[in-house]
């Protein structure tokens, strides 16, 4: 690591671990969705931006991930919160599994719509099965606990966010980095080349599955703490598209677009917030933009201007 | 080493390979000669798994790798060079030739199989942390023939190798051709530039409409009237 960077990693740290004491609590909980989302983008660009897999249903890895998380906390309150949450994405990773095997044979426009009408199937299930979930009556979620201790303050939530952050990219990079991170992008880069390497296209792209609903199912696991209400109309598609503006807006197949592309569709949701009719005429403006003016997202924009 | 026993390839209704027969022995080189849509390429891909045939078999030291996931073919050591190379654009060279250890990925085996690597393509040390999509066509296919080498093949199914090469080019191609030959490796050559494939190989077929319609030592081959013609572009009868 060059002294340039690590005087950023430094500067970055001090700024998450004491910006709960410089800014009120709005700014908190702001921040702290702000991760959960870089979480869920992370996740979400290690399939679609990793191996080109598009998936319009990350919604429901979302809500299967925050029901997990919530159902756990209610029935086994004992449970310290890293159990719960690792209780979450795997059981989400297991549904990932599932989706993912039959989508090996789609492409594009059908995985598209598989995994499209998957997000409608999980808030559908979540409606039906009202005595597990109690339906649109939504569930009350209770404090996260870690032996004595108790995230009922806005910031004690936001440094667990930011510890499983932490977590979670740490994994991500060294993913990325290795050879499955290269077999990943080889993939979207040319199947055939891929399979002519000894790659074994169909298992990464079912790992890339299972990866990626595990991130998606802990980030949902730490949505249900922060905002301590669950219900099925917080996990309908458009949910699923702003995964998507994410890593479009960030950059595709870059861990540090996921979450620069998390923090501005996130904050720009809450800017917006007095024009809830107009969100998704902003919002597909953007991304059409982003993608006539700058196809790699903001990751591949500011590497092209540090190379100047 | 390798068995081909009457494959049939079809993609959807339309025929590409009817009862195609050929073998490779360990080490040797064979070429597959044939106009445009003969079907060299999808035997090519036949065998590395990338199309099923609907019959016959693909033997590989009499192990049946007929419904063989490709990826289990490279690892019994045949490697293919596909038709066009294939490369990963945004990957470096060095990270194309990573792709291709992908199952040889320990690292002594990874550091043996680049430095093996740059010694057959000394221009691939230079380039190594450019990007492949900025390699000329010539570094290109050294890059691709470099990738499935490092998979450490004892066969090597080759593509058009010298397809839009520069004369110089493709004399380079057939040095290193020569080359891994020498290393003791098979190759199973498909090239346009017959006069060249019949030099490089022991053995040839010549596909026509998707069937074997003749096979023989390079020798006998390069003395048909009909191959001369057709192939050669010389007079029928040799002088």
């Amino acid at each position: 690591m060059t002294r340039a960077r690590l005087a950023g990693a430094v500067a970055a740290a001090a700024i998450l671990l004491a910006w709960p004491l410089v800014v009120p609590g709005y700014f908190v909980f702001l921040a702290t969705l702000v991760l959960v989302n870089g979480i869920v983008a992370l996740g979400l660009n290690l399939l679609s931006g990793y191996t080109n897999q598009l998936s319009f249903g990350h919604a429901g890895f979302f809500a299967i991930g925050g029901y997990a998380t919530a159902l756990l906390t209610i029935h086994a309150g004992a449970l310290p919160v890293p159990v719960t949450l690792l209780g979450a994405g795997l059981a989400t990773a297991l549904v990932g599994l599932a989706l993912g095997i039959p989508c090996l044979r789609l492409e594009g426009l059908y995985l598209a719509m598989a995994t499209l009408a998957f997000g409608f199937v999980v808030v559908e299930a979540i409606l039906h099965l009202d005595w597990l979930t109690r339906g649109n009556d939504g569930l009350r979620v209770p404090v996260a606990r870690l032996g004595p201790l108790a995230f009922s303050t806005e910031a004690s939530r936001y440094y667990l966010v930011v510890v499983v952050t932490v977590l979670m990219v740490a994994g991500a990079v060294n993913l990325v980095r290795t050879r499955t991170g290269r077999a990943f992008l080889a993939i979207r880069e040319s199947e055939v080349a891929a399979q002519t390497s000894g790659v074994n296209v169909a298992a990464f792209k079912t790992a890339a599955f299972v990866v990626s609903a595990f991130y998606t199912g802990v980030a949902g696991g730490l949505f249900a703490f922060v905002v301590g209400y669950l219900s099925p109309d917080a996990f309908d598609v458009f949910l699923s598209v702003d995964f998507l503006v994410m890593i479009i807006v960030g950059g595709l197949g870059s861990v540090g677009g996921s979450l620069i592309g998390a923090a501005i569709v996130t904050v720009l949701h809450d800017s917006l917030a007095a024009f809830q009719n107009y969100r998704p005429l902003i919002f597909g403006g953007i991304m059409v933009a982003a993608m006539l003016f700058m196809p790699g997202g903001v990751a591949s924009t500011a590497r092209a201007w540090r190379r100047r | 080493m390798l068995e081909v026993e009457a494959i049939d390839v079809a993609y959807g209704k339309r025929r590409a390979l009817e009862g195609v027969s050929l073998s490779v022995g360990e080490g040797e080189v064979v070429t597959l000669l044939g106009a445009n849509g003969a079907g060299k390429s999808t035997t090519l891909r036949a065998i590395s798994g990338l199309v099923r045939p609907g019959r016959g078999r693909i033997l590989c030291d009499g192990r049946d790798l007929t419904r063989a996931p490709a990826d289990a073919i490279v690892a019994l050591g045949i490697a293919h060079v596909p038709e066009g190379r294939e490369l990963f654009p945004d990957f470096t060279v060095e990270e194309n030739l990573l792709v291709g250890a992908h199952r040889r990925w320990q690292r002594e085996a990874v550091r043996e199989g680049l430095e093996r690597a740059h010694r057959l393509f000394p221009i691939l040390r230079e380039r190594r942390r450019q990007r492949a999509a900025t390699l000329s066509g010539g570094e290109q296919q050294m890059l691709a023939i470099a990738r499935a080498l490092m998979a450490r093949p004892r066969m090597l199914l080759l593509d058009e190798p010298s397809l839009g090469l520069a004369p110089r080019l493709v004399t380079e191609i057939f040095r290193v051709i020569d080359e891994i030959h020498a290393t003791g490796v098979g190759i199973l050559l498909v090239e346009q530039n017959a006069r060249l494939a019949l030099g490089a190989a022991t053995r040839g077929y010549v596909l026509e409409t998707g069937r074997v319609v003749a096979e023989g030592p390079s020798a006998v081959l390069r003395e048909d009237p009909r191959i001369r013609q057709a192939y050669l572009g010389l007079a029928g009868t040799p002088p």
